[in-house]
């Protein structure tokens, strides 16, 4: 084989294999992500269980629709979510009750369980809502600090509201605060869901529309449903 | 005017080159255009969210970091394919040059996942791990053909 014979097949497979490259990693990016550390198959497609007076709940007490969302306070895509849901909250204040569970991606975010469990202590002085909203609010400045940092950090968004900061850090790390976002936790991944936010619509759940018109729209046609069944 | 201890560069060498660069090529060009497509509908809101792929430091100066480490890979193949063309030695050493600064990057980029967002990106991980393998590699080119030698062939 001369050497131009051969320059032109090295050439000839080596732009082959970088055409490969480039279709293998576009292939790749477009296969529907799912978070690695539980498997997407099997999710179920029912709520459960079901909204009791255990859970944190916002908007009206006489719902038509009930919003479910299970949550990683460390998501970013969870604190974007949380200002949709503020705004569907002012939209359909009349309908709509809003639910949150905690479910802390505890593998990926490693200061999530112990937010969870800062909103859940703040909760039992009655400012469960107003953590949970620092906390997304706040959550780029805490996300990355080391989990004693994170810590501190809680107990100062503590004192912001206004709470018995001493009492508030002995809920936020006691077994019993632990165990209400464990079991949370637990009825996620019971459920299979594959990632957060993972929201339920009247226990149903609902293809993420990821827009605030998307879930506008999903929200009016429920109401409309159901008013139309009485 | 051939170099008294020069030794051909065994292919098995420069194929695993070829192979690493070209998985490297495959993991960044993926985070590539995940970061292009993917941060408002898949990763920003709805399924596992991505803190490294979306934090601060995937990006510099507006190009996404997964672009420039594609673009390593992309290089370090080509360099790769031109030596095992032309032999020529400027080739070898530019390789040489690209992998210590993809060695230093990766490890600057672990340190951040470890120590700064703290959380851990596996696609990033499998590129520095390639990363240090081609350093690797071509910390042992240099037991047969060194730097200094001039103009081999």
């Amino acid at each position: 084989m001369n050497q131009t014979t051969k320059s032109t097949l090295i050439w000839t497979i080596a732009g082959l294999l970088i055409a490969v490259a480039i279709i293998a990693a576009a292939i790749l990016s477009n296969r529907t992500p799912s978070d690695p550390s539980t498997p997407p198959n099997d999710t179920e497609e029912t709520l459960t269980p079901a909204v009791s007076d255990q859970d944190w709940t916002k908007g009206t007490d006489s719902p038509v629709v009930t919003l479910v969302e299970y949550s990683d306070l460390q998501c970013p895509a969870c604190a974007n979510a949380s200002a949709i849901v503020d705004e569907l909250l002012k939209e359909f204040s009349n309908h709509m009750q809003f639910v949150y569970r905690h479910y802390p991606l505890r593998s990926i975010h490693p200061n999530a369980q112990l937010a969870g469990q800062a909103a859940e202590a703040a909760g039992k002085q009655g400012k469960f809502w107003e953590m949970h909203d620092l906390l997304f609010a706040s959550q780029s400045s805490w996300s990355s600090l080391a989990s004693q940092a994170a810590a501190d950090a809680f107990v100062g968004y503590a004192t912001e509201l206004g709470l018995d900061t001493a009492v508030f850090e002995e809920d936020m790390k006691s077994r019993e605060v632990e165990q209400i976002v464990n079991a949370q936790y637990d009825s996620a991944q019971k459920m299979g869901l594959s990632g957060t936010p993972t929201f339920f619509l009247n226990g149903e759940i609902m293809r993420n529309p990821g827009t605030l018109e998307g879930f506008r729209a999903e929200i009016r046609n429920a109401i409309n449903n159901a008013q139309q069944n009485n | 005017m051939p170099n008294k201890t020069t030794k051909a560069l065994p292919l098995w060498l420069l194929v695993t080159v070829m192979a690493l660069s070209l998985i490297g090529l495959v993991d960044s060009g993926y985070l590539t255009l995940k970061h292009f497509s993917g941060v408002p509908p898949e990763c920003n809101i709805f399924s596992g969210c991505d803190v490294v792929t979306t934090s601060e430091y995937s990006e510099v100066f507006g190009v996404p970091l997964a672009l420039f480490g594609a673009g390593y890979y992309l290089a370090v193949f080509l360099l790769a394919v031109f030596y095992l063309d032309r032999k020529k030695l400027i080739a070898l050493n530019l390789i040489r040059l690209a992998t210590v600064f993809g060695f230093l990057m990766s490890i600057w980029l672990v340190y951040l996942q470890i120590f700064v967002i703290g959380a851990i990106c596996e696609y990033c991980m499998l590129s520095a791990i390639s990363s240090t393998l081609l350093f690797t590699l071509s910390l042992i080119s240099l037991r047969y053909i060194k730097i200094s030698n001039p103009a081999e062939r």
